[in-house]
């Protein structure tokens, strides 16, 4: 599984990294820096949590 | 040639007293009718009320815009009808490119980890206000608590004179909570306009005497190249505050107002501590501060299949879109770990609340002490008012109550 950040559509609500923050980690601005991330085994449901809290629609999952 | 026939037409004054009797009535019957409206009120506007509507005006800048028209002749365009004239507000008034400079200023001072740091200070005024009166068994949780905790830390950070706090708490809340020309809001105006005075004061001490302070920070500091002026940062300080002092009052009073009414709940947040932070989430979507935000369309376009003209003023509601049945399932209901709970009480796009964060913490800390220290506090409902307008700001007058008194 691949976590993908549209960062043009962050607006650093954060609630991602508030979720799982060892999967969606921040700026010093407090906005998204992933960009594409693989997720480690076993991590699934927590990309996917982090992916749900997202206001903006910024996180997709490829499979 | 193309229409510029504005339909569907609905008669909605969300200023009304028919509105202000019952807003969510109001609200559900657009949303479920016309989610996307014309009304003839205040000169003409858009009214959006579901949740998708509220992504799509609020993500696409380049179409709904927050900056002021050349024709809006310097007033305010936040709001419908119009604000007064004046300097434009930074940053609400101003989309990318412009906006970025100041939310680039804004936003290491405000984000997840800088609001993490103000904890213990939060903690620290929330215990003061509150020992103020734990031994008396009563209190006004607005004007006692509510209020005067939030301004004491955003005050305090900004680097303002705090012994003017309680004023510039109560007169912000007064201009909030009550209607234009009545003597309450005119004692809160007047009180702004010396809170203006004091951040100007405050400004020229510290290029004088620096501190480590958020005015400090802002001396010297360029947007877009330029050196902002000691205009530009009192301004700025006074978005700060208007935007995140009253808002965090108002949140944390509909709540308490929320756990008076369902005691089920307020026990549950008292046994289990933990649920409280998730609950934030549910009592923001379910009383947002601020109900409405407005834009003004820049390009000729589509909003859900109307038309829509340059120059359109275009009213979004937040409230609304958090009771869309679409993206909530049981909206009505207060489900405190609702998972997701996409809500757009603090925007979307890019002029979200910069300061959110600080405003849950300061609403957790609120929250949890008063649970902790007054958990069987008793409000008069028999006494209590809520905001008289609630087409824009919506929260409680004044919370009177009583609990069974204890120490310090």
């Amino acid at each position: 599984m691949r976590i993908c950040v549209d960062r043009s559509k962050c607006s650093g609500h954060a609630l991602c990294a508030a979720t799982a923050p060892d999967l969606y980690t921040l700026d010093d601005d407090g906005y998204s820096n992933v960009g594409e991330l693989d997720v480690p085994a076993g991590m699934e449901d927590l990309a996917r949590r982090g992916m749900e809290t997202c206001p903006e629609r910024a996180i997709t999952l490829e499979d | 040639m193309r229409s510029l026939e504005r339909v569907p037409v609905v008669d909605f004054d969300h200023h009304s007293p028919e509105f202000n009797a019952d807003p969510d009535a109001a609200w559900k019957e657009l949303r479920e009718t016309c989610p996307v409206a014309w009304s003839k009120n205040h000169g003409g506007f858009w009214v959006v009320s579901d949740y998708e509507g509220n992504h799509e005006v609020l993500k696409h800048h380049e179409v709904f815009t927050s900056e002021r028209w050349p024709e809006d002749d310097g007033y305010g365009t936040a709001f419908i009808p119009k604000s007064a004239q004046g300097e434009k507000t930074l940053p609400l008034e101003v989309d990318p490119p412009d906006h970025i400079g100041v939310r680039q200023l804004l936003n290491p001072l405000l984000s997840p980890n800088a609001s993490e740091a103000m904890r213990p200070k939060i903690a620290r005024w929330t215990a003061r206000h509150i020992d103020a009166v734990i031994e008396r068994g009563e209190c006004d949780l607005v004007y006692d608590i509510t209020s005067p905790v939030p301004a004491h830390i955003t005050l305090e950070w900004l680097g303002f004179p705090l012994e003017h706090a309680d004023e510039t708490s109560t007169a912000f809340h007064d201009m909030l909570g009550t209607a234009p020309g009545t003597e309450v809001f005119n004692r809160g105006l007047e009180a702004v306009l010396l809170t203006f005075e004091l951040l100007r004061e405050s400004v020229v001490a510290r290029r004088a005497e620096p501190r480590d302070d958020v005015i400090t920070y802002l001396i010297g500091r360029e947007v877009d190249g330029k050196p902002m002026s000691d205009d530009d940062i009192v301004n700025l300080c006074i978005v700060l505050v208007g935007g995140g002092v009253d808002t965090t009052t108002s949140l944390t009073s509909s709540a308490l107002v929320h756990l008076n009414r369902d005691r089920k709940l307020r026990q549950r947040l008292i046994d289990n501590p933990d649920l409280q932070r998730p609950a934030t989430e549910e009592f923001l979507r379910m009383h947002p501060p601020l109900a409405t935000i407005a834009r003004t369309v820049r390009q000729e376009s589509e909003l859900r299949g109307c038309p829509v003209h340059p120059g359109d003023r275009v009213l979004v509601s937040r409230h609304s879109a958090n009771y869309d049945t679409k993206q909530f399932e049981n909206p009505e209901e207060f489900i405190p770990d609702r998972f997701p709970n996409r809500h757009v009480s603090f925007g979307l796009g890019v002029h979200r609340c910069v300061g959110s964060h600080l405003a849950r913490l300061m609403f957790q800390e609120m929250l949890g002490q008063i649970l902790e220290r007054m958990p069987d506090y008793e409000i008069d409902e028999t006494s209590i008012d809520p905001y008289p307008d609630r087409g824009f700001a919506q929260g409680w007058v004044s919370l009177p109550a009583r609990f069974t008194p204890a120490g310090r």
